[in-house]
């Protein structure tokens, strides 16, 4: 009889997913996937937040007689996520009282009970007594104390991440944005090296220093399908070939475009020109494949197509990326190219001449999955007292949503280290590739034009490795 | 009577409406084709305590089409390839704009930005657009 309760709540619960939305004339997906994501996060933690938006939208979207049920659900949700809370601000306390007075969680267990009692729920979890906040009050103040004596401040900011006053006071930031296309660890790469050299390092020729000799470059994907990778290899792929500079290969100048295009879409753009060129200058072979029109039918296809790509009958952007090349270098790399991968890469290395032979001796190693935190930590530590920077790979989830270390493989750096003698907390500047916004950013992290001040006890629970130079 | 006054005084601020708007001329710069390009512009600035927005003139009081209830345009972003990157040039995307890097100038500072384009006449920076639509983007 149990399970055939249990099985009939489980369909229940798809099915108010399912068909509460039906007769929603506008949003329905959106409105699906966030009652989804309330149900998900009310396992763990209040959603009224998220319940208190879905409802508004529920109301432009749906007619009237709809909302009511709607409503039912969607609260019936909110009463769980306050109770879970509850449970689960409790577990938080205990674990943040290793490194500060856990004010926000004892706060947020007598916040959540009090809706709850105000909501006219009966079945309350109990919330701390008062030698248990008595308690996580000491041994919070006690570890705090311990860490403020530890967590000196230090900021290794200088150009080209920032501009320094005389005093050595950062006046501005030079963050990088990298859009939307997945070369987080690229960005981090080149800001590590341009932190060594003083130099701004063109985070697309990491990424394409990374990609060359890779599996998928091996296999033949296209430059803009390779997506994701390894901050301390990428660093290195750059140093060994020699640098180029963002002056050389910009990686954000193209973000200017009426179309609506990104790196990802503008790469894709030129691969596609590379596979016009082809059909255009090929023949179909006797047997299989295409075979290289000869002589001076060649000629006039390769011309005619550089005609087209001027006058633009044949659009294209590729300057957006490309801006130190001209025509005739273009229309010679590409004759020269054996695949759009390949065009790709003759078009960096064109751009990227002369490249940069570093002055100093530079590499790069991690500490990854087998590296305990704690001594992950020391290296962050040791590394800041002495005037470095260092790559953090984490879960980006973190950072707006400062309990959530679910998903979001990222790669950031770490370039400075406070006391926050508001929280008691000892935080980390984390310098992110997401441009100068702090809009996106869990409110309770400090944020400076995109740098991020996240407290140590939530950067541990986030943190899967660290780069830093040997 | 006073204590209505009061309150309407409190809701007032504590709307999403931004406290400290000024529109007047500034400066606008970005790179086009390796180019650096640097005019003047007249537009809106505001802040809060957490970051700094700009907005064409048209959008005075946030009351241009594009940034009007947000809650009819929620927006879903994780279609994206790549679910690491910059969700404010993803929203500005799917709200139907063109996102930009910028530096504007408003008073004496340069300040590093980016904003999104709906047409010739209309933007915002897109940190208004994520302030906007916070709670509204399944990432």
């Amino acid at each position: 009889m149990k399970k055939l309760f249990v099985l009939f709540m489980v369909i229940g619960s798809f099915s108010i997913r399912a068909d509460k939305f039906d007769d929603c004339s506008q949003n329905k997906d959106w409105l699906d996937k966030r009652l989804e994501k309330i149900s998900e996060t009310a396992d763990q933690r209040d959603v009224s937040a998220l319940v208190t938006r879905l409802l508004r939208v529920a109301r432009y979207s749906c007619p009237a007689g709809a909302v009511p049920q709607i409503e039912s659900a969607a609260n019936a949700h909110k009463v769980r996520g306050l109770k879970n809370h509850i449970n689960f601000m409790k577990e938080e306390a205990d674990y943040v009282a290793d490194y500060r007075i856990p004010t926000y969680e004892i706060n947020e267990v007598a916040r959540a009970r009090k809706e709850l009692s105000d909501l006219g729920e009966s079945d309350i979890p109990t919330g701390f007594s008062r030698a248990k906040i008595s308690s996580l009050n000491t041994k919070g103040r006690t570890n705090s104390r311990r860490k403020a004596a530890s967590c000196t401040a230090v900021d290794n900011r200088k150009p080209p991440l920032a501009e320094l006053d005389a005093s050595g006071k950062v006046v501005s930031n030079n963050m990088r944005n990298q859009d939307s296309i997945g070369w987080c660890y690229a960005y981090a790469a080149a800001d590590l090296i341009s932190h060594k050299t003083g130099q701004s390092v063109s985070a697309v020729d990491v990424a394409n220093a990374y990609n060359e000799g890779s599996w998928d470059d091996f296999w033949g994907s296209d430059e803009s399908d390779m997506e994701g990778g390894f901050t301390a290899s990428a660093a290195n792929a750059a140093i060994k070939r020699g640098l180029c500079l963002e002056s050389q290969l910009p990686s954000q100048d193209y973000l200017f475009s009426e179309a609506s295009q990104n790196l990802m879409s503008e790469l894709k753009a030129i691969e596609g020109l590379y596979d016009t060129y082809y059909e255009r200058t090929t023949r179909p072979g006797r047997i299989y494949g295409r075979n290289r029109l000869t002589g001076s039918a060649f000629d006039t296809a390769h011309n005619t197509f550089k005609t087209q790509l001027c006058n633009g009958t044949i659009p294209s952007d590729w300057e957006e990326i490309f801006a130190n090349l001209n025509v005739n270098e273009f229309m010679t790399v590409m004759r020269g190219a054996s695949s759009a991968n390949d065009f790709i890469d003759k078009l960096i290395a064109e751009s990227c001449k002369p490249r940069v032979k570093p002055t100093i001796s530079l590499s790069y190693e991690s500490d990854d999955m087998f590296t305990s935190t704690n001594s992950m930590m020391n290296t962050i530590n040791n590394k800041l007292n002495s005037g470095d920077v260092l790559g953090l790979s984490y879960w980006a989830t973190v950072l707006s949503d400062k309990h959530d270390t679910s998903s979001g493989g990222h790669a950031s750096l770490i370039v400075a280290r406070k006391f926050n003698a508001t929280t008691g907390s000892c935080d980390y500047m984390v310098r992110n590739s997401w441009g100068s916004t702090c809009s996106n950013y869990d409110d309770a992290y400090d944020c400076e034009d995109g740098n991020i001040w996240i407290p140590e006890e939530y950067l541990r629970r986030a943190m899967k490795g660290v780069t830093y130079a040997h | 009577m006073r204590t209505n006054l009061f309150i309407i005084f409190l809701v007032f601020l504590s709307t999403n409406i931004l406290a400290e708007e000024k529109c007047s001329e500034g400066m606008i710069e970005y790179i086009y084709k390796k180019k650096k390009v640097k005019k003047k512009l007249n537009f809106c600035f505001d802040k809060d305590k957490r970051d700094k927005y700009i907005y064409s003139t048209n959008c005075k009081g946030l009351k241009c089409k594009p940034l009007l209830i947000p809650e009819k345009r929620p927006v879903n972003i994780s279609h994206y390839k790549s679910s690491i990157g910059s969700p404010g040039f993803k929203v500005c995307r799917e709200l139907g704009g063109s996102p930009q890097i910028i530096k504007y100038k408003f008073d004496k500072k340069w300040n590093q930005s980016s904003r999104c384009i709906f047409n010739d006449s209309t933007f915002a920076s897109n940190n208004l657009l994520l302030k906007l639509w916070k709670g509204l983007i399944i990432q």
